[in-house]
């Protein structure tokens, strides 16, 4: 098999194990992907699916002595997972940065934010205090917060939830690294404040040349931002795909699930919001055959028996479902996706 | 900030009102006259009148009352019915040794528990996190005077090493000051630090939890930095206030610890004003004691305001 | 329709099934908590020394052997003699009857007036005003300290030891009932109860009381630990347990001054103290892991 090592992040066969005391749990499982440079790629699905453990997998935040690993992360042609932890904590912050879900909870509360960010800078380069804290002011005022000195001087809790997620931004650009993964940066915000963050994610997508990687529950941002979609279930990848065709012609019954249940969609204005039913399994006890089966409308006796395997399709998007055919006949037989939740 | 100071410092005054009233009431808890307990069967009854009136029993009670906290607000606590001394002064003539103690104590305990905290948070669940919670257990399960029997039996009847009894004051050197205070305070050190590695492992746990946590692993900070200048910083706040709260069982701890090494300190002043009767010195070092640990509450508190930036900030 | 008759059959059916599975999970949750299971062992064991004890005895914890003094734990003297050539072994095991009694004692009595004083400071403020300041005033001394001082005004015997130590203790677990039994009565349930009309005492104590008993036996478990610390404390001072009845701690105090010639006076009743001081933080600890609905899995 010949590597092809020009992407800027290249997954392969991905498997994160977590040893806890309830037992082993297979967090991730044969998860593979790219992201190229200047590219925004989409990582979806409901909470617990795997999607933050796959982040945390290429930062190797975990904790080291209940997590095993195993797979090839390859940036920028080399194996992270073969790095010492020296040469690691080295691309952490300055090649690969991340952002976390809560931006309430992710900045130190005793520390002001002028500190935070000359810390993140400071770790990784050599330079006067004086001048990390002018360059984390210029950081501040690049994510279009106002009067950025005064916010430097300010604690966290003095800040609004938008305010800190730009900060944290600030932080995770503040050594401009090739990676940005931004695990649902926008949650925890209000709507207008969301877009705005967005716009800057893209923005600096573009000025900086950076791949992001976007994780989300929420398919409309996606829309918005992405090229690419990754839909993760249970712990691995069901479909893969452009953003265009996995939004036209979704081949996995949970994708089209998660469209269903977006409320602004296309097309048919009597679209009615329709929400999946039942929940993730647990990890602890995963269904034997296709891990969606005990959720889905096309299960038969195959998926309850055989775990199927992802397949690609010539046009390039792959699934991972026994009966993406069938999906594929009526996405071209009706085109709005709408008509095919009338029927059942 | 200042109304908070302010309004924190009147909080304590209900509490001290409360606390005086019981100790003077203790007094009264004896069954029968205090003055025939404390000269017993054999005193005369002039010997017992004048007796009375000395410790004001003759006075009708709103009046004793009265005039005991007339008294204690003047900081006058009454003489001492065997020494000729103010209770204050047989106090303070006491202290030196047992704050000595308390000192060394609480500075051992820090040295143990904070690392052993922090290591067996960051450890969760690994054999050195059982190790440390099997330690904090029987730390916690052994009263103070029986650990330090068992050390005197070690290291100064089998070793040698060190005496089984006695105090030197500082102004006889440092050297046989330490060496005489050692096994009392390292008794103390062990069972402080028992209590305060759960609190600081505890604490730890619940800011290794905290999202910044992650974030200040993911700038490229080295597991040390993160842990101590982001997880600690933290946690130190709840640790703090637990350090200061034990310390008034720190004190305590060193009153019975002297009794076992016969160290001249608040204890031994407690203990022979017990087997006198010196019901003034008793009361007046009981109200002495339990103040100073409020006024430490207090102070731990308005630090804690001093440390926490949202504390700090919020209540201007 | 359904048959009424196989729908009442499956649903006993399934209802002995969950009664039988909720056994099988009761079993395992108890033999899993390990420290609950060594807790308790240990615990019966003492507790059989200090009851059946004495009936193996040869020697009364009071007779004396004159010429015996201070020998060292021999097969005649299996924990050595005292100061006044009186059997170890028979003083220890008596002195765990004594210890153990007051303890158990204590604690009994700090619960019952602890569960009164915490109910009914939840449920009417006025009192609750005055009963949590009485507390706070209790709480501002350290309690052994406390103890002390009542010892000093009472006099030394066990009974005023009992009294002593729920004095001390009350407060603490007033406290901990108190705000477990202000979350019940958070609960719809209270509100629905006494908007049918139940009185205040059936309130209290038919639908609030059971609700906090789970934290009411932690709290006892714990009680009857600090119990046996403080006891043993105030008697190696020589506040506690008046001479000559054994008590592990006053059998301590007498040692203290032979310490250098008889390590066995300070080693056994000192044994007898942590292990049980051990296994009752165990069980606690245990017991709290058991009862906390929060840590089911």
């Amino acid at each position: 098999m010949v590597l092809e090592h020009e992407h800027l992040l290249e997954v392969r066969a991905l498997h994160t194990t977590f040893y806890t005391e309830k037992g082993r749990v297979k967090a991730v499982e044969d998860v593979s992907f790219y992201v190229d440079r200047g590219e925004m790629v989409g990582l979806v699905g409901e909470s617990g699916c795997g999607k933050s453990v796959t982040c945390e997998s290429i930062m190797q935040l975990h904790n080291r002595r209940i997590t095993e690993i195993k797979g090839e992360i390859f940036f920028e042609s080399q194996d992270l997972l073969k790095l010492k932890k020296q040469q690691m904590r080295n691309i952490r912050g300055r090649s690969i940065s991340m952002i976390f879900q809560d931006p309430m909870s992710s900045l130190n509360p005793v520390y002001t934010i002028g500190d935070q960010i000359v810390e993140a800078i400071k770790t990784h380069r050599k330079i006067e205090k004086n001048e990390a804290m002018r360059q984390a002011v210029e950081l501040l005022s690049m994510t279009e917060i106002s009067s950025p000195e005064e916010v430097a001087k300010k604690y966290p809790h003095q800040l609004s939830g938008g305010m800190r997620q730009r900060v944290l931004i600030a932080i995770a650009l503040a050594c401009q690294p090739r990676l940005l993964i931004a695990d649902e940066p926008t949650t925890a915000l209000d709507v207008t404040i969301q877009s705005q963050i967005l716009d800057l994610l893209v923005q600096f997508k573009k000025t900086l040349d950076m791949g992001i990687i976007l994780i989300t529950h929420d398919l409309g941002v996606v829309a918005e931002v992405c090229s690419r979609v990754i839909v993760m279930y249970a712990g691995e990848i069901v479909e893969e795909g452009t953003v265009e065709s996995i939004f036209t012609k979704p081949l996995h019954p949970y994708t089209r699930g998660l469209l269903l249940a977006m409320p602004q969609i296309q097309g048919d204005r009597n679209c009615k919001l329709k929400v999946i039913k039942g929940v993730v399994p647990s990890l602890f006890n995963l269904p034997r055959g296709c891990r969606f089966a005990p959720r889905c409308d096309y299960s038969t006796q195959i998926c309850a028996e055989k775990h199927p395997e992802l397949t690609a399709l010539d046009s390039g998007q792959m699934v991972r479902c026994w009966h993406y055919q069938k999906l594929l006949k009526e996405a071209r037989i009706n085109d709005s996706i709408c008509d095919a939740s009338a029927r059942g | 900030m200042l109304e908070y100071i302010i309004k924190r410092i009147l909080s304590i005054i209900p509490i001290l009102i409360v606390v005086s009233l019981m100790v003077f009431f203790l007094i009264h808890l004896t069954p029968g006259d205090p003055a025939a307990v404390i000269l017993g069967p054999a005193a005369t009854i002039t010997a017992l009148e004048n007796l009375r009136a000395e410790m004001g029993l003759d006075m009708p009670f709103h009046e004793q009352l009265m005039t005991w906290f007339s008294n204690v607000i003047r900081g006058d606590l009454g003489n001492s019915l065997f020494m000729k001394k103010t209770v204050l002064e047989a106090f303070m003539d006491h202290l030196g040794p047992t704050l000595s103690l308390a000192i060394m104590g609480q500075m051992i305990a820090i040295l143990i528990s904070i690392p052993l905290g922090i290591i067996a948070a960051n450890n969760r669940g690994s054999n050195i996190d059982r190790a440390v919670s099997i330690f904090s257990t029987l730390g916690i399960s052994i009263p103070n005077f029986l650990l330090a029997l068992f050390l005197v039996l070690i290291f100064s009847v089998a070793l040698s090493l060190f005496p089984v009894a006695g105090y030197r004051p500082l102004s006889a050197g440092l050297w046989p000051h330490i060496r005489y205070l050692t096994l009392p305070a390292v008794t103390l050190g062990i069972i402080q630090a028992a209590l305060l590695t759960r609190v600081t492992r505890s604490s730890m746990l619940e800011v290794l939890n905290n999202n910044y946590i992650k974030t200040a692993y993911s700038k490229g900070l080295s597991e040390w930095a993160v842990i101590i200048k982001h997880a600690f910083r933290n946690a130190f706040i709840p640790i703090l206030t637990a350090i200061g709260q034990s310390f008034a069982q720190l004190v305590v701890g060193a009153i019975v610890v002297e009794t076992v090494f016969n160290i001249p300190g608040i204890g031994q002043l407690l203990i022979n004003a017990i087997s006198r009767r010196d019901f003034q010195v008793i009361q007046g070092a009981i109200l002495l004691i339990a103040t100073t640990f409020i006024i430490i509450n207090l102070v731990i508190d308005l630090l804690y305001g001093l440390l926490d930036p949202r504390v700090r900030l919020n209540r201007k | 329709m359904e048959n009424p008759d196989t729908f009442y059959d499956g649903s006993k059916r399934i209802k002995s099934e969950i009664k039988k599975e909720n056994q099988r999970l009761f079993m395992r949750r108890l033999l899993a908590n390990k420290s609950l299971l060594i807790g308790g062992i240990i615990l019966i064991i003492i507790g059989l020394i200090a009851i059946l004890g004495p009936s193996f005895l040869s020697n009364t914890p009071y007779q004396i052997f004159a010429e015996e003094r201070l020998s060292a734990p021999s097969r005649e003297f299996i924990f050595g003699t005292d100061n006044m050539g009186r059997d170890l072994l028979s003083r220890v095991i008596f002195g765990a009857r004594v210890s153990l009694f007051v303890g158990l004692m204590a604690s009994g009595v700090t619960a019952l007036v602890g569960l009164m004083v915490g109910l009914y400071a939840s449920y009417y403020r006025f009192l609750d005003h005055i009963l949590m300041r009485i507390c706070d005033g209790l709480m501002a001394f350290p309690a052994i300290l406390l103890a002390l001082a009542i010892m000093a005004a009472l006099g030394a015997n066990a009974l005023n030891v009992i009294v002593a130590l729920s004095i001390v203790m009350i407060p603490t677990v007033a406290r901990v009932i108190r705000s477990a039994a202000l979350v019940v009565q958070e609960q719809t349930f209270i509100e629905a109860i006494k908007a049918q009309g139940a009185g205040s005492f059936r309130v209290i104590w038919v639908h609030i009381a059971p609700n906090v008993l789970s934290h009411l036996i932690i709290q006892a478990t714990y009680v009857f630990a600090i119990s046996i610390i403080i006891e043993a404390s105030l008697s190696f001072m020589g506040v506690g347990i008046p001479a000559p009845d054994p008590s592990w701690g006053n059998i301590i105090y007498e040692g203290k001054i032979h310490i250098t010639r008889a390590w066995w006076m300070t080693l056994f009743p000192g044994a007898f103290i942590l292990s049980t001081v051990i296994a009752l933080n165990l069980f606690g600890d245990g017991l709290r892991d058991f009862l906390d609905p929060y840590t089911i899995n």
